[in-house]
């Protein structure tokens, strides 16, 4: 191990367009080769295998696009969180954006674990009439179980799903469907996936399109939740970009 | 008909709506990194270079990704790529009416003026009927007319281009580099001449857009390399041989007979703008193409025939795509390409070069097709540096030294075993062994051989690793392909081949083995595909619409569907595949010249069956023919480019001969002959067949 300063950066990012059909996995290297391209010393794991060391907060369902997803990754030696964004900026590929850069605590919680839920904009393709739409929202979240099937490797596991719903929220008739809005818990062991909301709705085949707008639990600056102040670090918000509270209204 | 979608934006729309029901939806929006998107409108002259096979397949595939990053350097050109959609996005795509479309613009092929179609292997002829297909062209070239793009092929698979011979428009023979942009000039000028966009119309003043057609395959076929079979008629004997390959009249001013392969003298600079996937690619690293051709003359190879004659790339130009590939990749490994790695003079530098510059930034360096000898291990020493020591891959393509001296890759069986003894001490723990079943003159003997080598490579490696030593062998069944020395010869029987590979697997059973083995039904695709004649079209047409695709991917191959189709047009797969040709006879690709004379090819099949070992030719020319047809480009090229001697007075140069006089005669192929052991008549640089002439 070398003996050089080390820091920890928390990367706000969105996603969307092409790059949202690109699964965790990939979009991990994508955010290794694009952290290459633009020259920053990222630290590396020691062995046989060296990887990047990049937490990701929760890992994007594939064709799912995220306003407001967030990385740890660490540097050494340490760089201004300005110049990284000056210098990953260019070198994204596209529908990849870095909105915002924050140095955090080396030793602050792991990212994964803060994570309470997530907040989702679900547009789906419908010809129903809206009160009938309506009315399979709200049969959903009338309902004390809603048991479904998950895949998990070879097992088939059964689950309820309707716990991990915490609020689902008409929002009105666009384009050829309707547009809605739901917040679903996403811990360790208990996650509401949009997919399996949308299968409970039985809309498993409809076309849709569904935005991450943010994870809940977690902040920008490593702060706690409710300091009105964040920790006082080096935040660097890529002008332009809209503020931490974007819902989907 | 359902609604068809036709702009960028329709399209998007539509894929919006089922891409998220699709497998690896990622495939089918481009998006990525050093993807170049022009402005359409602004550009006049657009190629769709298309990969029959998947996305993941064709983004590793380093020729089309060349001609991509050569014709988007020209201003007034675009490039886009498109690839074939697994079946799940497939029938997306034909229930919303989505045609084939580029991944940079989102534009329907049929919008293009030319599509460039990839053909490395044989296995993607069905796709290339897919492709059109779900384009929405007519698949045979007779029934497009001048509105529709021009459909022209290039690679190793097009070398036989007879099957496939009914649905291009063209093939290019050869190395596309200067001729891809000689392709689009002409189509430009000819465009102006006749006022013709495609699919959009054309000008009045034009005599027909059939008249119209034949006036741009015309323009064409005049440019060296190029082949458009509509101008040429080929009759058979009633056996069903070649009888005669002639140009068509009124066309004999037009068209080459034969059409010889173009090359370019020097290597272009090589790329390095890679495009950077954003899923993993079959490939998943960036190349450095280091070396072009091969002088090792084994008999089996067609790379080694066609890629003729060997062309080496600066040190300094290798070092410096490497630094720009990285920067402008970021990728974390790369490998350095070409069809003998170890042969590339200043190897050993530019390993130590590399490791100096990147081993610290945790990015990893490949050399693949490394020589069999200790050179190899050190350079892989070099390279590990503290890495994960896994595999180590050998070729040695046959087990006794007889069969190898038959297929001229005269390595013996005891310096095989010294180097895995190297490998082993050093710590990697496996060692990949290639060999093929089939070669003339092979016996049950040296099938044995096969499994006794496996055995004695293991030991080796028990003694220093105990039994976390492994040995992993690949069996491949040869396919004697055109253009080679072994163009002659008969495939392998079924039923022998099964009892081989059953042999093998009895042998070669337990954890320290891995037996991996071709489907010889497979193996019997690939032959009739790489040797058939102009009839196969009809074939692979109705193969096709039985539902063979994706040939390649062995869980998709569709035996019956092939079976299915000769026997419905009387003709016999084992005729093209395991049918011995004479030496005289005609054969269906003879009117294609790789450079590399038929006699010369003859001459090294005698040699074969008498057991004779040539040297390689980078230390003995034996005039296979290359000189001879590319006289002009030697002479553009600097001296120490090729490997072919230099042309003209005063100039250093290897021995030439004019027959391929052998080192020596395999004293079992050819007991009289042994005493005409001929000593190499240089000092061998790269250190290759002396030890066996010791």
């Amino acid at each position: 191990m070398n003996g050089q300063a080390r820091q920890r950066l928390r990367v706000t990012f969105s996603t969307e367009g092409s790059i949202k059909y690109v699964g965790h996995l990939d979009l991990a290297s994508v955010w290794e080769r694009a952290l290459r391209r633009a020259q920053l010393p990222v630290l590396y794991s020691q062995g046989f295998h060296p990887q990047p060391k990049m937490h990701f907060a929760s890992a994007l369902p594939v064709g799912v696009s995220g306003r407001e997803e967030l990385m740890d990754v660490w540097l050494s030696p340490p760089q201004r969180p300005a110049e990284v964004v000056r210098r990953l900026q260019p070198v994204l590929p596209r529908g990849l954006r870095v909105l915002a850069v924050a140095e955090v605590p080396l030793k602050a919680v792991a990212l994964q674990t803060q994570v309470r839920g997530a907040e989702y904009r679900i547009w789906v393709q419908s010809d129903e009439p809206e009160t009938a739409f309506r009315v399979r929202l709200e049969t959903l979240m009338a309902r004390e179980e809603v048991f479904l099937v998950r895949r998990r490797k070879k097992r088939a596991v059964r689950y309820n799903l309707r716990p991990l719903i915490q609020e689902i929220r008409f929002l009105g008739r666009e384009e050829d469907g309707y547009a809605f809005f739901a917040r679903l818990q996403s811990e360790t062991g208990a996650t509401g996936r949009p997919d399996a909301l949308l299968e409970a709705l039985q809309l498993a085949d409809a076309p849709r399109r569904v935005e991450r707008l943010r994870l809940l639990g977690v902040t920008r600056d490593g702060s706690e939740i409710g300091s009105p102040d964040g920790n006082g670090a080096d935040v660097y918000v890529v002008a332009g970009e809209s503020a931490a509270n974007q819902s989907g209204h | 008909m359902h609604d068809s979608a036709e702009t960028p934006h329709d399209i998007w729309r539509a894929l919006d709506r089922f891409l998220f029901r699709v497998r690896q939806p990622a495939r089918y929006v481009g998006g990525e990194v050093n993807s170049i998107q022009k402005e359409w409108e602004e550009i006049p002259n657009r190629l769709a270079l298309l990969f029959p096979d998947t996305y993941e397949i064709g983004m590793s595939n380093l020729g089309m990704m060349i001609l991509y990053d050569i014709v988007n350097k020209q201003t007034d050109m675009l490039a886009e790529r498109a690839f074939l959609p697994w079946a799940d996005m497939e029938a997306e795509m034909r229930r919303h009416g989505v045609p084939l479309y580029a991944l940079e613009s989102f534009r329907p092929l049929v919008s293009f003026d030319v599509i460039g179609v990839t053909l490395p292997y044989e296995q993607l002829f069905t796709n290339v009927l897919s492709a059109l297909d779900l384009a929405g062209f007519p698949l045979r070239a007779a029934d497009r007319d001048a509105s529709w793009p021009l459909v022209v092929a290039g690679g190793s698979a097009g070398l036989n281009p007879e099957p496939m011979h009914a649905f291009f428009d063209a093939f290019f023979i050869g190395e596309g580099e200067e001729g891809i942009l000689e392709i689009m000039r002409s189509h430009e000028t000819w465009r102006r001449e006749y006022g013709i966009r495609p699919r959009v119309g054309w000008h009045p003043g034009t005599p027909s857009l059939r008249a119209a057609k034949d006036a741009l395959l015309r323009r064409l076929a005049r440019i060296p390399g190029v082949y458009v079979p509509a101008f040429y008629d080929v009759t058979y004997h009633a056996d069903g041989r070649v009888r005669d390959i002639r140009v068509k009249s009124g066309y004999e001013m037009d068209a080459a007979l034969p059409v010889q392969k173009r090359i370019v003298p020097l290597l272009p600079p090589p790329l390095t703008r890679y495009i950077v996937p954003n899923i993993k690619a079959v490939h998943n690293r960036p190349s450095v193409e280091i070396q072009r051709g091969c002088t090792r003359g084994c008999r089996f190879c067609q790379a080694g025939i066609i890629f003729r004659p060997v062309r080496e790339r600066p040190l300094d130009e290798v070092l410096q795509a490497v630094d720009d590939i990285i920067s402008s990749t970021g990728y974390e490994e790369i490998s350095f390409l070409s069809l003998s790695t170890s042969d590339y003079s200043r190897i050993g530098e530019l390993a130590r070069a590399v490791v100096a510059r990147y081993a610290d930034q945790n990015i990893s360096i490949a050399l693949p097709s490394l020589r069999i000898e200790s050179f190899s291990v050190q350079l892989m020493e070099i390279l590990a540096r503290g890495r994960r020591r896994s595999g180590f891959t050998f070729a040695p393509e046959a087990a006794t030294d007889r069969l190898r001296d038959v297929i001229n890759k005269p390595i013996s069986t005891a310096a095989l075993l010294s180097v895995a003894e190297e490998v082993y001490s050093r710590g990697w723990t496996t060692i990949k062994l290639y060999f093929m079943i089939g070669h003339p003159t092979q016996t049950m003997e040296d099938v044995e051989a096969i499994a006794d080598l496996a055995h004695q490579v293991w030991h080796v490696g028990k003694r220093h690793l105990g039994n976390k030593a492994k040995v992993r062998l690949t069996i491949s069944t040869l396919v004697p392909k055109p253009h080679t020395p072994f163009q002659w010869v008969a495939m392998a029987e079924e039923t022998e081949i099964r009892t081989q590979i059953e042999y093998l697997q009895r042998r070669l059973r337990g954890s320290a083995f891995h037996l991996n083995w071709n489907n010889p039904r497979e193996t019997l695709m690939e032959a009739f595909l790489s040797r058939g004649d102009r009839r196969l079209a009809d074939v692979i047409q109705r193969a096709w619409e039985l539902g063979a695709r994706f040939d390649a991917w062995e869980d998709q191959f569709n035996d019956a569907a092939w079976q299915q189709a000769f026997a419905e047009h009387g003709l016999d797969p084992d005729w093209y595949a395991r049918r011995p040709r004479n030496l005289d006879e005609l054969l269906p690709w003879d009117h294609i010249h790789v450079g590399v004379n038929k006699s010369f090819l003859q001459e090294q099949y005698r040699l074969a069956l008498a057991g004779g070992v040539v040297d390689d030719c980078h230390e003995h020319c034996y005039s296979c023919g290359i000189l001879t047809h590319y006289r002009r480009e030697r002479r553009q090229a600097p001296d120490d480019a090729w490997g072919c001697p230099a042309l003209g007075r005063g100039k250093k140069r290897q021995p030439v001969s004019a027959h391929a006089v052998p080192l020596y005669f395999n004293p079992e192929m050819s007991p009289e002959q042994t005493n005409t052991t001929r000593r190499p008549q240089r000092l061998s640089r790269l250190q290759t067949i002396g030890e066996r002439t010791k």
